[in-house]
Parts: structure tokens; sequence; C-alpha cells
């Protein structure tokens, strides 16, 4: 009953949101819109498996674990949020493979609530991969650091357990939470198990602050026409962004866009 | 005042060797009676003669003391000297005889007058990596001490205000009864507590500001869960008992308990003193291996104290009880040789690892030296896990026995502004909390490179130096004119 409902509201709020939001995609046609330093990426294990049976054209299943911003809230609805966004670039990448990205985001719960609901919700799926963006809750709870650590990293040996390759991604930047949420605890968790469990980390926070500061996106938004078009471009260029993550060094994946000179 | 002749009396100096027996009962001719006096009577007694106006203290230097000390003890009889365990004297008495048998003593004390600058230093260096700690993105926290040992400015800070309190206080309760001493260290709780509320005052200020901003940004829906300002009545209850600890409100708190608690631990430490650590040493293995030891905080049910006073407590009474034996001559177990070697190895080894990590973290392929995953379950910040504690308490060893407490480099103008900022521990803090969140702002707002981050950093030290430097010519100022000269009690800043 109530996910028919919201699902009748976003399709209404899509609608109306694509009346006078330009076109996801269209601003968007060259990779080199949304740069990524080869610093957030050159040190990260490569996704082998998924990038193989891309390359194969066989059938992927990606699924996407997060929250509000995994969830798209502020573009307005799921077609807009950065899952499907990675679906549709990878679909032009690799037209002969049957790609399936399935959004599986939930607001507001922690990393504990997704683990709980893995074997049920997730693994049935039978993904490739699991891209799982994490640690916002907690960061904004202020809930406990080790055990934080310790649930993702159940949660990243359940899936591996289960033949899934996992992406972890972190928190989005934001200039305004600093003073009040403690962030830093929370990424050096997440560095720390993506480490020791040998998972690619897409540092979307970096990724972001790089944006902000190179002056790529404005962050600062105040009306809420602007902020839905900022987040439809934003979420555009993180799908992106993550499609080039995922297919690094395969043959058909294009290597990330590079900006001129970062590092 | 008159100036008599009489033979008497003496005390009191313990830091002129490392082990004084100043324990023992030290008998005193005066005239044909021979009076015994323990420590707690002399001070009682130096009290007495103190109310009575018969009694100044002629402050000397440790210096002074050392070159004088031969000539002062070659003038007196063997009696009235008290001899370290080494030979050496321990006290010097300096007495004249009076017709009346009233006497006027100057007293060289080195303890009053000679204070232990590494507590200042080291403390004052805590407060400077806690404020550019607290700012995000800012490079320098890469070479705080966070990234060259297990332990961080946290534990540094937490174990000097032990052992400073330790200190100060059971030597005030020696001199001046439980009562007056238990007071005194309430009347510090105070002080913290309206600091901790002043903080929360500027969290309020800086969340008023940024809720409006929030809820129209990006973020609204992600962030909207902190629902900070959702029952702001609640939050105000909760802040005052303490309970609600938002980002950088946790460490007060936990000072807050730790002192309020002190009176009986000292007053433990005087009858029973290995009872006490046991049972302190055991709280703190009891949360290691049961992690739901905890203090609950606000919001939610799951919310627990950041620091866990069950856990941190040992670090600060373990400081407090070496603060408290250093004021009656030290822990002679403490200066044997393999624990200085086990101090040391520890320490590199801590470095070695931490700092690889520190490395690797700049550029990946540099390997680590030890895995974190092993160490995790042991490197707990809440819980005080068993690596920072004992890589605070190997350093601190280190430290104290590498370093003397008046070491030139202590005392010469370059650590002058870390020494001032370390006396006034209290100010330099909340200042350093309130200058991290506005340094954070300048940085997101500007951005800008490393250069930035270094200046916004350098502005912040800046400024709590020249606080700091403010309130100690301040303090001089008020002193110079008219507040009572030579009291015993130990002046500003060696409060806990």
């Amino acid at each position: 009953m109530t996910p028919a409902f919201l699902r009748y509201v976003f399709i209404l709020i899509t609608a109306a949101g694509i009346g006078f939001v330009p076109t996801p995609g269209a601003a968007f046609d060259q990779a080199h819109e949304c740069p990524m330093p080869e610093r957030f990426y050159e040190f990260e294990p490569p996704l082998t498996k998924t990038a193989k049976a891309l390359g194969n054209g066989r059938e992927v299943v990606i699924a996407a674990l997060g929250g509000s911003s995994t969830l798209g809230l502020a573009a307005g609805a799921t077609a807009l949020a950065w899952p499907a966004r990675l679906g549709s670039v990878l679909t032009d990448r690799f037209p002969s493979a049957r790609i399936k990205v399935v959004n599986r985001a939930a607001a507001r719960q922690t990393a504990k609530q997704v683990v709980e609901r893995l074997d049920r919700d997730i693994l049935p799926l039978k993904p490739n991969l699991v891209i799982w963006e994490t640690g916002t809750m907690e960061a904004v709870r202020g809930s406990d650091v080790d055990a934080f650590r310790e649930t993702v990293r159940t949660g990243i040996e359940e899936m591996r357990a289960a033949g899934v390759e996992v992406v972890l991604m972190n928190m989005q930047f934001s200039r305004e939470t600093d003073a009040m949420i403690h962030f830093e605890p929370y990424l050096i968790a997440l560095r720390q198990v993506a480490d020791a469990t040998e998972t690619p980390l897409f540092r979307r926070r970096g990724i972001m602050r790089y944006w902000a500061e190179s002056g790529l996106l404005d962050l600062r938004v105040k009306e809420d026409k602007k902020r839905r078009e900022l987040a439809v471009k934003l979420y555009d260029c993180i799908g992106r962004t993550m499609a080039d993550f995922v297919t690094r060094g395969t043959p058909g994946g294009n290597s990330p866009a590079k900006p001129g000179s970062d590092r | 005042m008159q100036c008599v002749r009489s033979s008497e009396l003496k005390l009191i100096g313990t830091h002129l060797s490392p082990k004084p027996v100043i324990e023992r009962k030290c008998g005193v001719k005066r005239g044909s009676v021979r009076y015994h006096f323990s420590r707690t009577s002399i001070s009682r007694y130096f009290r007495y003669l103190k109310e009575n106006g018969r009694y100044f203290m002629k402050t000397v230097t440790a210096r002074d003391l050392q070159k004088n000390v031969k000539e002062w003890v070659g003038g007196l009889r063997q009696d009235q000297t008290l001899v370290t365990g080494q030979g050496k004297p321990a006290a010097v008495s300096v007495a004249i005889e009076g017709s009346d048998s009233r006497e006027l003593m100057s007293i060289a004390s080195p303890p009053a007058t000679a204070r232990d600058l590494r507590l200042d230093f080291f403390r004052g260096l805590a407060l400077f990596c806690i404020f550019i700690d607290h700012i995000p993105n800012n490079i320098l926290a890469k070479f705080t001490l966070q990234s060259l040992m297990f332990a961080d400015a946290a534990e540094v800070f937490i174990l000097i205000s032990g052992y400073t309190a330790g200190m100060v206080y059971g030597r005030a309760i020696e001199r001046q009864g439980f009562l007056i001493a238990a007071v005194r260290i309430y009347h510090r709780v105070w002080q913290l507590y309206v600091a901790h509320i002043f903080l929360f005052m500027i969290f309020m200020a800086t969340m008023a500001y940024t809720a409006g901003v929030l809820n129209t940004s990006l973020y609204a829906e992600e962030f909207g869960a902190a629902n900070f300002l959702n029952e702001p009545g609640l939050a105000v209850v909760k802040a005052l008992t303490l309970q609600f600890q938002p980002a950088f409100m946790d460490i007060l708190p936990l000072y807050i308990v730790l002192l309020a608690v002190l009176p009986l631990v000292v007053a433990g430490y005087r009858s029973w003193p290995s009872v006490v650590l046991f049972v302190s040493m055991s709280v703190w293995l009891a949360v290691q291996i049961d992690k739901r030891i905890a203090l609950p905080a606000y919001p939610g049910p799951d919310q627990v104290w950041f620091f866990n006073p069950f856990a941190w407590q040992a670090l600060f009474f373990l400081g407090a009880w070496c603060g408290w034996r250093a004021s009656r001559g030290g822990v002679s177990w403490l200066n044997c040789r393999w624990l200085f070697y086990l101090a040391a190895g520890f320490s590199l080894a801590g470095f070695l690892i931490r700092f690889s990590w520190t490395l690797h973290e700049f550029y990946d392929p540099i390997p680590v030296s030890a895995s974190g995953e092993l160490l995790w379950p042991f490197l707990s910040k809440g819980d005080l896990g068993f690596l920072r504690f004992a890589n605070v308490l190997a350093l601190a060893l280190l430290v104290s026995r590498v370093i003397h407490p008046q070491a030139w480099f202590l005392a010469s103008r370059a650590a002058r502004p870390l020494v001032i900022s370390g006396r006034n521990s209290l100010h330099i803090f909340c200042l350093g909390i309130l200058l991290s969140v506005l340094g954070q702002l300048v940085l997101n707002e500007f951005f800008g490179g490393i250069l930035m981050q270094l200046a916004v950093s350098a502005a912040g030290i800046a400024i709590m130096i020249g606080v700091g430097v403010f309130m100690e010519w301040f303090d001089a100022a008020q002193r110079t004119s008219g507040s009572p000269v030579g009291a015993p009690v130990a002046g500003k800043g060696a409060r806990g």
C-alpha cells in the first residue's frame, strides 16, 4: 500500500521535476564534466569479476545500498538518483551486457539495519556487485565507531561469502554540517575496513569536495528549484564517476576522466 | 615580628633528591624538649605559626638552594637536617633562637617555587593538538600526536590533569584538611561545569546558524535526521545533566565527573592506596571485557558517553596517584631500570606501527608495519583500549625520566607559549574549541589549499597564546597589587 503510494508520488514529482529541470544526461555528454582525480581511484582494488562480466556481455546485477542520497530524495525521484544514472551510463558503454541496477536504499537506516536485511533483501537478487553507501546515520547520531566498523566488516564478509563484489561509498560533502557532526572518525573507520577487507572505497566526500573546490558544482543553493537542479546534476556526476570507478581497467571501460593537473 | 635566635625546626623539600626519607619522624631539639613531628603535624604547626603572624616564607629558587645548600648544611646540626637515603639533604632548616622561644623561620622549600614545567608544557602541547585535530580537513592534523602514537592529545590531557589534581589537592588535604581541599575541588568542578555550559551555548549558536541553511540544502533529507533542534528544551536540560554531548562537548563532562570523585579517591590513597588502585584498574578491565558497561546519554536509547568514564577513570586516577605520591617523595619502583627500557621499547614500537599507518595514508604503496585489523580491539578511544592506555603511560614515564622538571628548554622563551597555555588550561581549552569551530567555518567557506589550512591553524594558535599571555599578565598585576604574599597554598594554575 504505502510503497505503491510512494511510487505514485515519485512519478508525479519526477514528472513535475522533469518539466523544469534539464533532462539529466543532456548537459553531461562528455565524461569530462565530472572529472575524478587519479588519487581517488589509483590505489583502490579493481573489481575484476564485475568488470569481466560486463566485458563478456553477460547479465550483470548491481545493487545499491544507502540512505536518502542514494535514494535520490533531493532530486525528487529514484530515476534521477546516482544508481539509475550509473545503470544508464553502463548500458551505453556495454550495450551487449544486460545490466540491471537495483536501488535498495532506505532513508535513515544505520549500517546495522542494512546488514540485518542483507540476506532477505539483497542476496536473493544474486547481484554481481553491491555498492554500499554508509556512515551518515552513524555520524549524525554519533554512535560507537568501533561497533560501526565491525558492522560494516560483517556486512562485507557476508556479501563476499555469497560471491558478491562490494564497493564502499562514504558520506556526502557538506560545508554546513562539519561544526555539528563529527565525520572524521567514521570516515577513518570506513577507510580502515576498506583496507582490511581489500574493498574498493568510493570516496564520495573527497570527490564532492574536489568538485565544489574547483568550482564545478556550487553546493550552496537556497531555492527549492535550484536545489533540485543541483541534486540532479550531482547524482548524474556521481553515477558517471561510479561507472568509471567500477569499470577501471576493463577493455570496454573508459579510464576515469582525468582533470588537467590535480596532484 | 621579633627577630630572635631559636634553635628550631625545619622542613620540607623533596625535589632535591629523588627519594628523601621524609616520612620518618624527625626529632628536633628545642630547648630541652624534643618534639616529634609527622608531616601532618608539621603542616599544622606551620599553620598555627602563620595564623599567629610568626611565619613568613622566603622563596628561593631551586638553583639558589642547590648552590647554597652545602654552606647551610655545614652550619647545621645533625638533628636539624633530614637526610635522604643517598645521604643528600632533603630539607634544610634555617633557625634563629629567641629569648621567649618564639621563632622566625625562613624555609627554603623547592616544591613551592619550582613548578614542574613539564606538566604545563605538555598540557599546552596537548591543547594545541586538540585544537588542530578538531578542524576537519586540516593537513596539520596529520602531524599531531595521534599520527605518531596510539594515544592522542585527549589521553595526555587527562593524564596530566589527573597528575596535577592529585598533586595539588593531595597537598591541600595534607595542609588544609580534607574538608577545605574537597571544597576547593568542588569549586573547580563548578568552574568546569560553567565552561561546559559555555561550550554548549557556542554549539547552540552554531546550530541556530546552520539549521536554517541546512533545511534548504541538498542534505535536508539526510541530515534532517540529526534531530538537534527538534526538541530544544529537552536538549538544554540534557546538556545541563551532562547527557547531551554533541561534537566537541565530550571531554569536559568526563573531566567534571572524574574530578568530582577525586576527593574520595585521594582520601582512599591516604589509607589504602593499593586497594583503590586495584579497584580502579579492575573497573577499567571490566569495561574492556564487557563493552556494555557505559553511561547512557542523549539522544536515543543506544547513545552513551563518548569517553566512557568507567574506563577513563583508570588513567585519571593513576595520574592522580602519581601526582599525590610526587608531593611525598615519588614512587621508587617507577625509577627502576627495566621499567624504563620497557616503556622505551613500547613507545618505539607504538611509534613505528602508528607512523607507518600515517605514511600509508599519505601514499598507499608504503606498507604498514603491522596490520591494523589485529589491533583494532585494543585501540578503542571511547573505552580507552589497552594500547592507548599503555602507550600514553609509557610515553609519560619516558618523558618524566628523560626530561628534568626544570630543563632549560622548558624554561626558555621558545617554550613559554606552551607553558603559559598549559597553565591556563581550562580557558585555553574552551577557546580552542571555539576557534576550531570558527576555523572550520573559514576553511569550508573559502576552501584554499594547504597554505590556508596552515594559516588558519597558526592564527588559532596565536590567539590561544595571546589570551594565555594576557591572563598571565593580569594575574601578575593582581598579585602585586595586594593579595596575601607567601601563602603556602600552591598558586594559580596549580589547579587540577
